[in-house]
């Protein structure tokens, strides 16, 4: 390693940032049974090394092998009509970069991908050449991600899987007719190809090693994806139901949103937006948690009714709104799933409640000392309070006029090209100049 | 108002306990050997710290704890915050008087803040693994100063441990001036001559051969990982406090004589 690094790793840094896979979750290896022999452990949580100026976690190398490319996508920084200084690593300067920054604890591993050199299996062989130093050379335990190239054969594909701990492919356009506009050498078959082979892969090993603990895993930390939101005209509920498939047909562990940043302006197939769809990614990452965590279908967040997230209010308070016959409920006989249903009521809260209410009734100001955003939550809880206006009084408009006034500052909404304005809290609901007239106490 | 007086350490504090079951007293204030004691105390008992003492009171405690909750002592007893030793005695009596199992009653004052306590260390602990950066020295040992709001260090031997098992190392802390030393699967408890230190990080002339080349590709890496565009130094902040920066091979401030200031590329996103 010399200057000549420094120069490489800043064209190739550079180039890899805007896949936002940041996890080096999903695998717990020591110097035990599965360990490679060498250096390293992981973590099963995973660990944030590092916080860049953005906001995003550093957790792994996340590094380009090289950024020449032979495609010409038109959302990329990397095709091959840019003017941009390219460079590549040799396997085995990258191996050794990996391992020296592994040991002075600043990752957790290594993020590779590359742009496609020559043909997607020249492009993933030189790639697992590095991998294949790391783990048999230095006997590596850290955290390897590694993208596969969409086209990749499946002897390569199985080839990785006993090298990596994660795999990932990107759909990056959620629709195949818009996928073909943009990247015309794509298609989503190369990517849930390679998919599915990977989730087969990864079923039969964990069948097999039920009978043979000691055979090696295949991609133990299971495998994820990314979309670009933005950049074509999918409406949210599109996006959520492509995400939603994902997770139960091939086991996905993550589905990444990545806000359209507008590179390459003067590709006229893309849209001319001023600013990355900030808000709206937010919205997204919240619907999944619902759908992961929250036990949320992806029709109850968007559906035909509803296309587009609610911008001013996350997915969860907003479909509380549109359901207030589920409310109110009482947080000391609820069961836990639907404790999760209350706005302001977390995973934790709602664990920590079904802990503590064990002791004895909870009433307000305990819940709210478990974690409980009771400023959210009063509208929705049965509580002992009399005359309060909850949401089964006073009704949905009253309430989000509520937790929208409730909140600092102003939310801009963020404009789409494409479809209608994403939706105000004047276009959702029925239009509303004025609140309804509170319910007398009985 | 009865108060005990004991040696501030942790046996010390389950030799408490154990005094105050056996003369039925339960004291409301704690103070240790050197501590000023208020001018009104109505009964004033200092504790004598005997294996025998606290080894009852923690076979006791194992009894009616779960290895979570036990752990949780003693996360809350390295927060060395003012009275958390008060709380830990509150808590321990309280585990110690009732017949069934408490420890889940997060609505009761005194399990809460134990449970507090050990979410506050447990994340400072965690915080710490990811941004303890380590320097190689000329003697090829990897050297990490750390700055903890809590006694933390602790906590962090074992994960060094497994990961760097094939590397000598130094944790340091600087907060508390004591370190740990791992060498060939043993650990020792080590001071050190902080004149080696500039910042918290070991001066040019110790380190090895290629040492400064390495941070500078960190920083450079850092650098240009970071997509401009979405800029946010609040969430930044948030995840990251300032506190830790000082530390960060990433976002220390550069000493003026240090070679790999002249090669340090302007950070472009504060322009």
């Amino acid at each position: 390693m010399n200057e000549n690094t420094i120069k490489k790793l800043k064209i190739l840094a550079d180039a890899a940032k805007y896949d936002v896979s940041c996890s080096s979750s999903g695998v717990s290896r020591g110097s035990g049974t599965g360990s490679w022999g060498g250096v390293g452990s992981a973590q099963g949580m995973g660990l944030c090394h590092s916080f860049t100026d953005d906001g995003r976690c550093i957790s792994l190398l996340k590094i380009l092998f090289t950024n020449y490319c032979k495609y010409d996508c038109a959302y990329c920084i990397n095709r091959q009509s840019n003017d941009v200084p390219r460079a590549a690593f040799s396997s085995a300067e990258l191996a050794e970069l990996v391992i020296e920054f592994y040991r002075r604890n600043y990752i957790e591993g290594l993020f590779l991908s590359s742009g496609v050199v020559q043909n997607p299996d020249y492009t993933m062989e030189r790639m697992l050449r590095a991998l294949s130093i790391l783990r048999h050379h230095y006997g590596f335990n850290g955290y390897i991600h590694l993208k596969s190239i969409p086209g990749t054969s499946p002897e390569l594909v199985h080839e990785a899987g006993l090298l990596a701990d994660r795999m990932s492919i990107n759909i990056e356009i959620p629709s195949e007719q818009n996928l073909k506009m943009l990247a015309p050498d794509k298609d989503h078959q190369s990517v849930y190809k390679p998919m599915y082979f990977i989730s087969q892969g990864i079923l039969e090993n964990q069948t097999e090693r039920k009978k043979h603990k000691k055979l090696p895993k295949f991609t133990p930390a299971g495998q994820s994806t990314q979309m670009i939101i933005g950049a074509s005209n999918e409406r949210d509920k599109d996006i959520l139901k492509l995400s939603s498939l994902l997770y139960s047909g091939p086991q996905l562990k993550r589905v990444y949103y990545s806000g359209f940043i507008p590179v390459n302006s003067y590709d006229s197939r893309l849209p001319a937006l001023r600013e990355v769809p900030l808000v709206r990614e937010n919205r997204l990452y919240q619907a999944d948690w619902l759908m992961r965590f929250y036990q949320f279908e992806h029709n109850e967040i968007a559906n035909d009714d509803f296309p587009d997230l609610d911008m001013e209010l996350d997915p969860k308070i907003s479909w509380a709104l549109r359901n207030p016959e589920f409310f109110p409920i009482d947080p000391n006989r609820a069961d836990y799933p639907v404790l999760l249903r209350v706005p302001g009521i977390g995973l934790t809260s709602a664990k920590r409640i079904i802990v503590a209410r064990r002791h004895g009734k909870l009433d307000e100001q305990q819940l709210n000392k478990l974690g409980v955003v009771m400023k959210r939550a009063k509208f929705f809880l049965k509580l002992t309070k009399k005359g309060f206006q909850g949401i089964d009084s006073a009704g949905a408009d009253y309430v989000r006029a509520k937790l929208i006034t409730g909140k600092q500052g102003v939310i801009t909404p963020q404009l789409s090209l494409f479809g209608p304005t994403l939706p105000t809290a004047a276009k959702t609901s029925a239009p509303s100049t004025s609140l309804p007239a509170p319910s007398l106490p009985v | 108002m009865p108060i005990f007086i004991y040696d501030k350490s942790f046996e010390g504090l389950l030799s408490v306990v154990f005094d105050a079951f056996t003369l039925k007293t339960f004291p409301r204030e704690l103070y240790g050997l050197d501590d000023i004691l208020p001018l009104t105390a109505s009964k004033i008992h200092q504790v004598t710290i005997t294996p025998e003492k606290h080894r009852r009171v923690f076979t006791a405690l194992q009894k009616k704890l779960s290895p979570f909750a036990l752990r949780s002592l003693l996360y809350a007893w390295l927060s060395e915050q003012p009275s958390s030793d008060l709380a830990l005695y509150r808590y321990i009596c309280k585990v110690l008087k009732s017949t069934k199992s408490i420890e889940s009653d997060l609505a009761d004052p005194h399990i809460w803040e134990i449970s507090n306590l050990q979410r506050k260390v447990s994340k400072e602990s965690e915080r710490l693994m990811g941004f303890a950066r380590f320097q190689k020295s000329k003697e090829n040992i990897y050297f990490s100063a750390i700055a903890p709001k809590y006694n933390v260090l602790p906590l962090m031997i074992g994960h060094f441990s497994e990961r760097l098992h094939d590397q000598r190392w130094i944790l340091y802390d600087l907060t508390r001036r004591y370190g740990i030393l791992q060498k060939n699967g043993s650990f020792s408890e080590i001071l050190l001559d902080e004149r080696h230190l500039l910042d918290g990080f070991l001066r040019a002339e110790f380190l090895a051969e290629g040492e400064m080349l390495l941070e500078e590709l960190w920083r450079v890496y850092f650098n240009s990982t970071a997509i401009a565009e979405r800029r946010n130094p609040r969430l930044q902040r948030n995840c990251m406090p300032k506190r830790f920066w000082q530390y960060l091979t990433e976002k220390r401030a550069v000493p003026a004589g240090d070679k790999a200031a002249s090669s340090a590329q302007p950070n472009p996103m504060d322009e």
